[in-house]
């Protein structure tokens, strides 16, 4: 921009008519800028202060639930699904809901609220984890269909192993041995070595007997 | 350094960048001793760094418990595939941590707080220490910020953990289905091929023998040993030969008198009349009336609570408390230091306005006489002058140890110590004599000490405890004669031959029985005896470990018998056939043991849910392991 054939005068003149081309959106730009900035901060303690109320509302829904105080659990339940939907607190929330429910011999409602949780959370993980629990739920109401749907798992993944392991529960429990073997076999094959329950799934693979002899030649 | 960057730089910025700096010297001091730069980026995991230093404390504390547990070091190779498990641990918890951070897991100061108030360590007598917790996180190099921003942080992940892991739950179809596997029993029958009852058939001979020692040779060699010697200093030994020193004590006490000083202090009361809203003039005529009032016999208390502007005193009778010199304003001091005790002064001017002050106690200074704080001063004297002389002969080993090409004796007579020796020091391991430091290992057996024949470096035992070694002598491994070895090769010739016939038996058994004869039979015919157990579980300890495992791995028979090889680590074999099952009775379990139970499979349930959520978090993540800092032996 500057031109060392230009006089002082010459390039002051330059700068202030690039100035009144300019200065407005420089001045604008700042102000958009320093506002967001603002407003991004001010965003974000509004949503950290949301957090935080509903992290000291899911911790006493932990102590309720331990404590068997279902009605204040529930309560609590109420509370943190209907005014934190927007932080984790939500799932987990459902989460501890459906296994309180299981420990109130309330299947039926379980398999609710961890169908909710199943169309509503947002992460893969969560959404997994619900799944293979609510499969664990049908499975236990001997909704054999809907269980095996739930189980059906396509991807080769870090839950591939658990979705197998389940498929296998609801084969053995529907008495088809041939395809409990294979599932459980799959989940091993998957889950390798670090899986956590691959000592559990070889105990019920050992289970099914030995596979049906191969005819002779 | 620090004034330029004081005077350039202004408000925040300055701010942080002392910070930073002030950060990295505490890193830095703090691993002074390990060889690494603790700096090091050892992995990146979503673009995060960690570092060495972060590494290296969890290896530690792994290493140690390795020890503790075995009472022996860590061997080598294991060392590294130590390195690498507690390196993807850390992976693992940084990925929960990003994780928890983003699905936005937040834990308010309060609950920090509380959770910190009910850490038994920073407890005296069953109630919170803000005093213990200070000076425990001082001791420790932390500062309290950061400190409760990592309890912050775990309260978050612990959040994250409770969803998952305390929601875990087991249905009673699933729980009754563990509970008959779990306690399910089988009854066996099996032979056992005993590999010593085929030892008499066997027969080695010489040539056998001489054909084997001569195959494997490197088995047979003697370690590879050194023999060390070295120059210690202790400073126990060096503290011992201190003497009291009456002279220094008291020299010490005089230039140090201030320290043993405690300054007079006066205790104040005043009543400010105050100029801010009211003119001066007005503020001292108001000042002058309350000292009439006072000189009137009108309480100096009730005056201060009715008049004075100080909000901190006033209601107090206009107490000050106790204090010495430098505390207050001159101008105040001046007329304070004038008082006798229970005098009242006149109107006093300060920035504040005008004071009238009243000195109500007073307590001279005093001075700690020398026979008092003698002994004390004469241990910690000591003290001082022990380190000073260790260090400077430290220092001095040090020099004459790096100087001295022609082994230590030198040097040892030069300091008037005594040069100690000690043979067959093994590479693993250790003798009596010499000081147990991995340190001391690694400089004995590196390259220039032990083939050039360099002095170690000064190594630090522990802290007060250092010493400086050479090797005198490289006992490289020689054969052993085979006469000395002989009878172990026979030994275990003989056990390898009965071992391979008691084998050769078994597959005869195994193929009659896998071609449908009777177990019964088969005994019979081979006149072998047949064994039996009833109602074996998983948890059974009067059978061999193997045999109960093969019990269990084997798979349920479906009518047909499967026979199963078991070989058992003395060199016998077992043929086993599981006879039936039975599954395990839930209700016969005490209640107790089956709520025991059904938590500990709820646990395993939410554990490997939460190990499937780290798993994918691995997989979605980009993570950078370097290599070449792993293996660097200065790490390990």
């Amino acid at each position: 921009m500057i031109d060392e054939n230009l006089t002082d005068d010459q390039q002051a003149e330059l700068i202030k008519s690039w100035w009144r081309e300019n200065g407005l959106f420089l001045v604008g730009g700042l102000v958009l800028g320093v506002g967001g900035l603002f407003g991004w901060q001010t965003w974000q303690s509004i949503s950290t202060q949301e957090s935080q109320e509903a992290s000291n509302a899911f911790q006493q829904l932990l102590e309720a639930s331990a404590q068997q105080r279902y009605n204040k659990a529930d309560e609590l339940y109420e509370l943190i699904t209907a005014d934190y939907a927007g932080t984790p607190y939500a799932d987990s929330a459902e989460l501890e809901q459906a296994a309180s429910l299981i420990k109130r011999n309330d299947e039926e409602q379980a398999a609710e609220v961890l169908r909710g949780l199943v169309s509503k959370t947002g992460d893969t993980s969560i959404r997994n984890i619900a799944k293979l629990r609510l499969g664990r739920v049908l499975l236990q109401l001997e909704d054999y269909s809907a269980a095996a749907k739930i189980a059906a798992y396509a991807k080769n993944d870090a839950y591939t192993a658990e979705f197998a392991d389940l498929r296998g529960d609801i084969a053995y429990a529907q008495g088809n041995i041939a395809a409990a073997r294979t599932a459980y076999e799959q989940a091993l094959a998957a889950g390798g070595e670090a899986f956590p329950q691959a000592g559990y799934v070889r105990v019920k693979l050992n289970d099914l007997g030995a596979p049906a002899p191969v005819a002779a030649e | 350094m620090l004034e330029a960057i004081r005077t350039r730089l202004s408000g925040w910025v300055s701010f942080v960048i002392i910070g930073f700096i002030g950060l990295a010297l505490v890193i830095s001091f703090g691993n002074m001793d390990s060889g690494i730069n603790p700096e090091l980026v050892v992995a990146e995991v979503n673009g995060e760094e960690i570092f060495v230093q972060q590494l290296r404390q969890s290896l530690d504390a792994q290493v140690k418990r390795y020890q503790d547990a075995t009472g022996q070091d860590v061997p080598p190779f294991l060392k590294a595939q130590l390195a690498q498990n507690v390196l993807n641990s850390i992976i693992d918890s940084r990925l929960l941590l990003q994780y928890v951070n983003k699905s936005g897991y937040r834990v308010s100061d309060a609950a920090v707080a509380a959770a910190i108030r009910s850490m038994e360590v920073f407890q005296v007598d069953g109630e919170f220490s803000q005093q213990t917790y200070e000076a425990l996180l001082l001791s420790q190099g932390l500062s309290p910020q950061l400190f409760e921003e990592d309890r912050r942080r775990d309260l978050q992940m612990r959040q994250l953990q409770a969803a998952i892991i305390d929601s875990a739950f087991v249905t009673p179809s699933d729980y009754r289905r563990f509970l008959e596997l779990e306690a399910e029993t089988r009854d066996i029958s099996y032979i056992a091929f005993n590999a010593a009852s085929y030892e008499s058939e066997v027969t080695v001979s010489e040539a056998s023998v001489a054909e084997y020692y001569a195959a494997n040779s490197q088995e047979f060699e003697t370690d590879e040993t050194i023999d060390v010697e070295f120059i210690e200093l202790k400073l126990a030994n060096i503290a011992a030969t201190v003497e009291d020193d009456d002279e220094m004590v008291e020299n010490y006490y005089n230039e140090n008198i201030d320290r043993f000083r405690t300054e007079t202090e006066r205790k104040a009361s005043h009543i400010l009349l105050a100029t801010d809203e009211q003119s001066d003039a007005d503020a001292l005529s108001q000042a002058n009336e309350v000292l009439s009032l006072i000189n009137a016999g009108e309480d100096f208390d009730v005056l201060a609570a009715e008049y004075s502007a100080d909000p901190g005193s006033a209601a107090m009778g206009g107490d000050l408390g106790w204090s010495a010199s430098g505390v207050f304003v001159p101008e105040f001091e001046l007329a304070l230091f004038e008082l006798q005790k229970g005098e009242v002064s006149k109107p006093v001017k300060t920035q504040f306005g005008y004071h009238v002050i009243k000195l109500t106690d007073i307590r001279p200074g005093a001075e700690e006489p020398l026979s008092e704080v003698r002994e004390s001063l004469l241990v910690t004297l000591a003290r001082d002058e022990a380190e000073e002389l260790f260090y400077s002969a430290s220092e001095r080993l040090d020099d004459l140890s790096l100087e001295s090409l022609d082994g230590l004796a030198v040097v040892a007579e030069d300091m008037n110590l005594e040069l100690k020796s000690v043979a067959d020091v093994p590479r693993m391991g250790s003798v009596i004599g010499l000081p147990v430091s991995e340190q001391l290992q690694n400089a004995l057996f590196s390259l220039e000490v032990l083939e050039d024949g360099e002095n170690t470096p000064l190594i630090e035992i522990e802290p007060g405890h250092v010493l400086v070694a050479r090797v005198t002598r490289h006992n490289l491994p020689q054969p052993r004669p085979i006469d000395e070895v002989a009878p172990g090769i026979r030994a275990f010739l003989v056990g390898q031959e009965a071992a391979s016939l008691a084998s050769a038996a078994g597959d005869a058994v195994l193929l009659e029985l896998q071609e449908g004869a009777e177990i019964a039979a088969v005994a019979i015919a081979n006149d072998v005896e047949l064994q039996s157990e009833q109602a074996v579980t998983r948890g059974s300890s009067d059978l061999p470990p193997e045999l109960v495992s093969a019990v269990f791995d084997a798979p349920k028979p479906n009518g047909v018998p499967v026979p199963q090889v078991v070989l058992s680590p003395n060199g016998s074999v077992l043929i086993l056939q599981i006879d039936s099952v039975v599954p395990g009775k839930p209700a016969e379990l005490p209640r107790g043991e089956r709520d025991e139970r059904k938590m500990q499979l709820e646990r395993m349930v939410g554990q490997s849910q939460v190990a499937a959520l780290v798993q994918s978090l691995r997989e979605a993540a980009t993570i950078r392991m370097f290599d070449d800092i792993m293996q660097d032996p200065e790490l390990l």
